[in-house]
């Protein structure tokens, strides 16, 4: 009963805390909540299964790496000596969320499905900007390129390992194409995006079972 | 820790890792974890795998000299 107390006095902080900073400083802590409170109301209201103990210890231990992640970029933003602004506060959301999910869903699925989960997902984020930024158009149908080789790739790297290469290629062109612009926090936000799902795409290609 | 799972799943007329999972109420990949040593499962899930293949715990799970 105890326990419960607590978590509900820091659960009203915590939505309390989201708010003041939706309001005051960016919409994007619209993620905070969803984030915290999407998958614990999805499974009280039993609409996707509750986690087993095993689940569980890869959930504590995704937040713990997206904790990690969430300190080196703060070392990273201070030894570059960036301005602390809006862009900061997006990125040091945006990255933990992606970090959380991608290592949640990947440790605790078997191979294929975490490859076809993480693939999927990123592929399709792909397709659908240049969709959303340019309509059904010449432009739209060059910009589709890398979402359709990534698919590509997450479908044949689930049946041959040595198609996980394919997204060590992937890091290695996002690396050429982002090592000149590191100047913004945008970019960094946006080259961390790429690198943590293929990273972890390739590493999770080539394990066992 | 040592485990014997999947010895006792061939004797229990060789059920499924998913049948098992389901039966105890786990993920296949936590079956899977718990076979091949990855994962100790809590005391609880333990007498729970113990009891869906008709043996002891401490038949299923064998404590390893330094654990």
């Amino acid at each position: 009963m105890l326990q419960k107390t607590f978590i509900l006095i820091f659960d009203v902080i915590l939505i309390s805390v989201a708010l003041t900073l939706i309001q005051t400083v960016s919409p994007w802590f619209s993620f905070l909540l969803t984030g915290l409170f999407l998958f614990p109301i999805l499974r009280m209201s039993g609409l996707i299964r509750d986690l087993d103990e095993r689940e569980k210890a890869v959930d504590n231990l995704s937040s713990n790496i997206a904790l990690a992640i969430v300190f080196l970029l703060a070392m990273f933003y201070t030894g570059m000596g960036y301005e602390i602004g809006t862009d900061c506060f997006i990125s040091f959301i945006l990255i933990p969320f992606a970090a959380k999910a991608i290592f949640s869903a990947g440790l605790s699925l078997s191979r294929n499905q975490s490859i076809s989960i993480i693939g999927r997902t990123v592929g399709l984020i792909f397709i659908g900007f240049a969709v959303l930024s340019h309509g059904l158009s010449v432009t739209t149908a060059i910009e589709i390129i890398p979402g359709v080789a990534i698919l590509a790739a997450t479908e044949l790297s689930k049946r041959w390992k040595y198609f996980g290469l394919s997204f060590l290629a992937f890091i290695v062109v996002a690396t050429l194409v982002y090592w000149n612009n590191f100047d913004r926090v945008t970019m960094v936000t946006v080259y961390a995006l790429f690198v943590i799902p293929f990273s972890f795409l390739f590493v999770r290609s080539f394990s066992k079972e | 820790m040592k485990n014997r799972l999947r010895e006792f799943r061939f004797k229990n007329d060789e059920i499924t890792q998913e049948s098992l999972a389901e039966l105890v109420g786990v993920s296949r990949q936590t079956i899977i974890a718990i076979e091949k040593g990855r994962f100790n499962p809590s005391v609880k899930l333990a007498l729970k795998i113990a009891r869906v293949l008709r043996c002891r715990a401490e038949d299923l799970f064998i404590i390893e000299e330094g654990d």
